[in-house]
């Protein structure tokens, strides 16, 4: 058995971190949650950046 | 080819680049800047210290960073002195003598300045303001060793301010006009909520209120209020809000009322050239936040480089308002024939901005209320332009 690998996604705006171990509890989206699966009009909660505006974080 | 020349390396204008890059990788992009063209999300300048963030922290990527990132030229530390619409140029001063610059379009994204009020004093010059990074790093510095700071003005930024350096354990001296904070954006209840949340040992509210003089005394400032009343302090800090940089364009006629003239899809009166950000009116409109930005800079991105010339579409902004004490979210309403309709309990309260027909067009969220943002927000008629 593989551990998943999480991964970190930056906003390009004001460079809030998206950590899909930690999720985004506050906002509805549960620890664990892919990126990928995050509905696309979902939107930074600190500036409201669109999704498509988070890059991956090498 | 000519480059699109970009004046101006705040959000709108590094948004605007990136979005250009995005479509289109041949074609020149030069970002003309008077600033070092870092890169840093400037709502945080007002809630940076209690995070412990230094001015290097604030910065997200450096102009080196950037140009190669983008692969665009940007010109640090370089005022842009004139447009010639007719030629289509831009001469600028460099530092080093002038120069010229020509553009096949050319955006302005020249962003606002803090409003300076008419205070009189010997001291009146040492009044600050924090709208740049390099105006944070001195504010820090400035505020390190110092016991009292009075803040003018309770708007967005004041008010954050005040919760902001407040954490430090400052005693902090606000002072409006107005009769309660975010008076333009939220109701009495709310406001008094918000007040009602700031410690009272350590912050001082003086509502309707206005200061007329700031003097030298001993250490620090003898601030002097309308109604004669005198405050002593270490240091003033004005956040009355802020005035859009539309002299460039006022000067090579361009059409300017309180920003920029542009239209839905951010066309000024001058033929290829377009305004973008906190110094854009839309339509009527001055719409300084982040949301309406980025939505312009992207839209214009489209226009300039497709053959779609593409319309601004806004979607409702939920500004967050750092106010630990009392969380507080802000949806401004862009029309303001309405009337506030206030549920809940205090700090909890949720407030509708309501037109005659019912429809909700801006609303206010304080305490646990703010989980309610996403609900709102759908509840919420859709701005229009044009």
């Amino acid at each position: 058995m593989t551990a998943v690998e999480y991964k970190k996604y930056c906003c390009a705006t004001c460079d809030l971190i998206y950590d899909e171990e930690l999720g985004f509890p506050d906002e509805g989206i549960a620890p664990g949650t892919l990126f990928a699966d995050i509905p696309d009009d979902w939107t930074c909660p600190e500036c409201s950046a669109s999704k498509s505006d988070f890059f991956l974080v090498e | 080819m000519k480059p699109i020349v970009v004046i101006g390396s705040g959000h709108a204008g590094l948004t605007l680049t990136r979005e250009l890059r995005m479509i289109n990788k041949e074609v020149p992009i030069i970002l003309v800047t008077q600033d070092d063209g870092c890169a840093y999300y400037k709502p945080n300048l007002s809630k940076a210290i209690a995070l412990g963030k230094t001015a290097n922290d604030l910065m997200m990527k450096s102009a080196q960073h950037i140009e190669k990132e983008q692969d665009i030229t940007i010109k640090t530390e370089t005022k842009v002195l004139s447009i010639d619409v007719e030629e289509r140029f831009i001469t600028v001063d460099t530092g080093n003598g002038t120069e010229r610059i020509a553009y096949q379009s050319l955006v302005l994204g020249t962003g606002a300045s803090p409003i300076k009020l008419p205070i009189k004093g010997n001291a009146k010059d040492d009044v600050v303001s924090v709208n740049t990074l390099d105006e944070y790093r001195e504010f820090r510095d400035t505020i390190e060793n110092k016991e009292r700071i009075l803040v003018i003005g309770a708007g967005f930024v004041g008010i954050e301010f005040a919760s902001d350096v407040g954490y430090f354990g400052h005693h902090i001296d606000v002072v409006d006009m107005e009769a309660w904070p975010l008076r333009r954006s939220l109701p009495e209840e709310l406001g008094k909520a918000i007040v009602d949340s700031f410690p009272k040992d350590k912050v001082n509210f003086h509502f309707g209120k206005s200061v007329v003089a700031v003097d030298s005394k001993g250490q620090g400032y003898e601030v002097t209020f309308a109604s004669g009343e005198k405050l002593l302090t270490d240091v003033v800090l004005s956040a009355v809000g802020i005035r859009l940089n539309i002299d460039l364009a006022k000067e090579a006629d361009i059409e300017t009322n309180r920003g920029i003239v542009v239209d839905n899809c951010a066309r000024t009166s001058a033929k290829h050239i377009y305004a973008i950000g906190d110094c854009a009116e839309i339509c009527g409109q001055t719409l300084p936040f982040i949301v309406p930005a980025t939505a312009a800079a992207k839209a214009l991105a489209k226009t300039l480089l497709t053959s779609v010339v593409t319309e601004l579409r806004v979607p409702h902004l939920a500004v967050a308002v750092k106010i630990p004490t009392c969380p507080t979210i802000v949806c401004p309403s862009l029309s303001m024939e309405g009337e506030w309709k206030v549920e809940g309990e205090s700090p909890d309260f949720i407030a509708r901005y309501t037109n005659s027909a019912g429809e909700v067009t801006g609303f206010a969220l304080t305490g646990k209320a703010t989980t309610q943002k996403g609900v709102l927000l759908k509840e919420c008629v859709a701005p229009k332009f044009g």
